[in-house]
């Protein structure tokens, strides 16, 4: 009883030392969700195999769509209608393109969704400035004669309050990559459908 | 959001065929053939999913997917279990602090028991009467007194403790803890922690096999699982999984069930969205299941025919026929489908 006590302590203590990251995780990743770098067509698509040398730029019809639809304001109901009128104009040669769009929408969204994922980075990284600026103020504070230093007290705030909205920023940016993913997927799904 | 549609159950109907037909069952049936009740005679098994985001549980007819109804319960409610009665359905309310019990026959939530800080998943011991509940804030296990309605110990393990599981005999707790990276053996009769299996990376559900030889626990970020032998406490096997197109980061493994004749056993695989079929024997993976997104948890039917996953990001459920390990059907329920349980 006591060995298993004592190694777990031990075990607790480890995982602790010096904030390190779980192996494969991004020490910058903030976010609960586990980091997802790529979304592969495997991990959505139920159509037939999409080949990474797909063309879909030198279609207009495609370009356009994918263009139109995956910026983060569009509404899922909004594509969802553009892909039905995609697939309404293509009633010939269907299946080459919906290959093309689908090849075209997962290939723009790892690019929008990297820049993403750089942008939640960099706010965890300004988050753990803002929470070492808030650290040397306390420390500051409890100086002899400083916890009375109006000055101080105001700087003290001013980063309580930064941390604070910081934080709350952080949790709703961490939910917008599932949000994407959700949209991609109702967005693959219909045009996976047109195939049947 | 109830559907009116009752679907024939060969059961139900054997059940009231010997019966004489009072007033009160006459009615019942009328109102049943008409749809209008949502669980009479007649009706299936239900399946019960607890939506993290939605603050509510979802009801739906299990053969047919059909939504009956949705119960708003407490704050971010995540880990379910039926009473042994399989009357009430107890709810993890993380953001409330408590567990909400929520009456089946009537679906009035009844007052509530309680949890510990924040309690994420629980288990029931084989008597039905204790609750041993993950306090994921503070490093605890709370053992609930469901009868007395209170807390009547706590036990301390690892950092952020997760999976909860009590071996079928009632002898032996296992817990794992997500930053540890361990699985804790504690002793059911002094509430001693006897035992600490390392794993990998943030384990997240423990899961015996029915005949108490061994518990699986999955590893999320190691996206594998551990096959720990009960008696000695040592992993015997590590199932890994390699899912052609599927980057390693997405595949991260979080519920399992096991059949009961230890012959297939499921895992959920996150946002690789699939459900790993394996041997339970050998451990080896047989198949992938492609289902919903972010593939979270699962629950068998009564009689194993059937898988239900929630997929957190696609905000459905799916339903897998275990006879030809195929995914069958999703349906949309609430925000973030978390837990899930199938009512007989």
């Amino acid at each position: 009883m006591r060995t298993a006590w004592s190694l777990l302590m031990l075990a607790i203590l480890l995982a602790h030392r010096g904030g390190a990251a779980a192996p494969g995780t991004d020490p910058d990743w903030p976010c609960a969700q586990p980091l997802v770098e790529t979304v592969s067509a495997a991990m959505l698509w139920r159509g037939p195999p999409l080949d990474a040398e797909i063309d879909w730029q030198s279609d207009p019809a495609a370009a356009t769509l994918v263009g139109a639809i995956l910026p983060r304001e569009v509404a899922t109901a909004d594509g969802l209608a553009a892909i039905a009128a995609y697939l309404g104009q293509h009633r010939q040669a269907r299946q080459a393109a919906i290959l093309r769009a689908a090849a075209g929408l997962l290939q723009e969204n790892n690019l929008a969704r990297a820049k993403l994922l750089a942008q939640i980075k960099n706010l965890a990284v300004r988050q753990r400035g803002l929470a070492d600026i808030v650290a040397a103020l306390n420390h500051e504070r409890a100086l002899p004669d400083r916890f009375d230093d109006a000055e101080l007290l105001e700087r003290w705030n001013f980063s309580r309050r930064s941390f604070y909205e910081m934080q709350q920023t952080l949790r709703y940016v961490c939910e917008i990559p599932a949000q994407l993913d959700r949209r991609l997927g109702q967005y693959l799904d219909a045009l996976a459908a047109g195939l049947r | 959001m109830h559907s009116g549609r009752t679907i024939p159950d060969p059961v139900g109907q054997q059940r009231s065929a010997g019966r004489r037909l009072t007033p009160n069952l006459l009615a019942v049936l009328v109102a049943t053939l008409l749809g209008l009740l949502p669980c009479g005679i007649g009706a299936t098994e239900t399946v019960l999913v607890s939506n993290e985001k939605g603050n509510s549980i979802s009801v739906l007819d299990a053969n047919s997917l059909t939504l009956l109804r949705s119960v708003a319960v407490g704050q971010r409610p995540r880990g379910i279990l039926l009473s042994k009665d399989r009357k009430y359905l107890y709810i993890c309310a993380s953001d409330d602090n408590r567990i909400d019990v929520l009456d089946l026959d009537s679906y009035q939530l009844q007052s509530p028991l309680p949890s510990g800080a924040d309690p994420e998943t629980f288990a029931l011991d084989p008597d039905g009467t204790h609750l041993y509940v993950s306090n994921e804030d503070n490093s605890l296990i709370s053992i609930i007194d469901i009868a007395q309605k209170r807390v009547i110990g706590e036990i301390p393990v690892g950092v952020e403790p997760e999976g909860m599981a009590v071996s079928p005999d009632g002898r032996w707790i296992v817990n794992t803890s997500e930053t540890t990276n361990m699985a804790h053996f504690i002793d059911s009769t002094t509430h001693k922690l006897v035992a600490n299996v390392l794993v990998d990376s943030r384990p997240r559900h423990a899961e015996w096999t029915e005949d108490g030889r061994q518990v699986w626990v999955s590893s999320e970020l190691g996206g594998t699982v551990s096959v720990i032998d009960a008696d000695s406490r040592q992993v015997i096997h590590k199932i890994e999984f390699t899912i052609p197109g599927v980057p390693r980061q997405a595949i991260q493994a979080v519920g399992i069930v096991i059949g009961k004749d230890r012959k297939l056993a499921f895992v959920a695989l996150g946002p690789s969205n699939r459900i790993a079929v394996i041997d339970a024997q050998s451990f080896a993976v047989m198949k992938y299941l492609l289902v919903g997104q972010r593939v979270w948890n699962l629950a068998f039917n009564h009689d194993e025919s059937r898988l239900y996953s929630t997929n957190g990001v696609s905000n459905d459920i799916s339903m897998i026929d275990v006879k030809s390990l195929a995914a069958v059907k999703s349906v949309p329920v609430g925000n973030q489908p978390w837990g899930v349980v199938v009512r007989p």
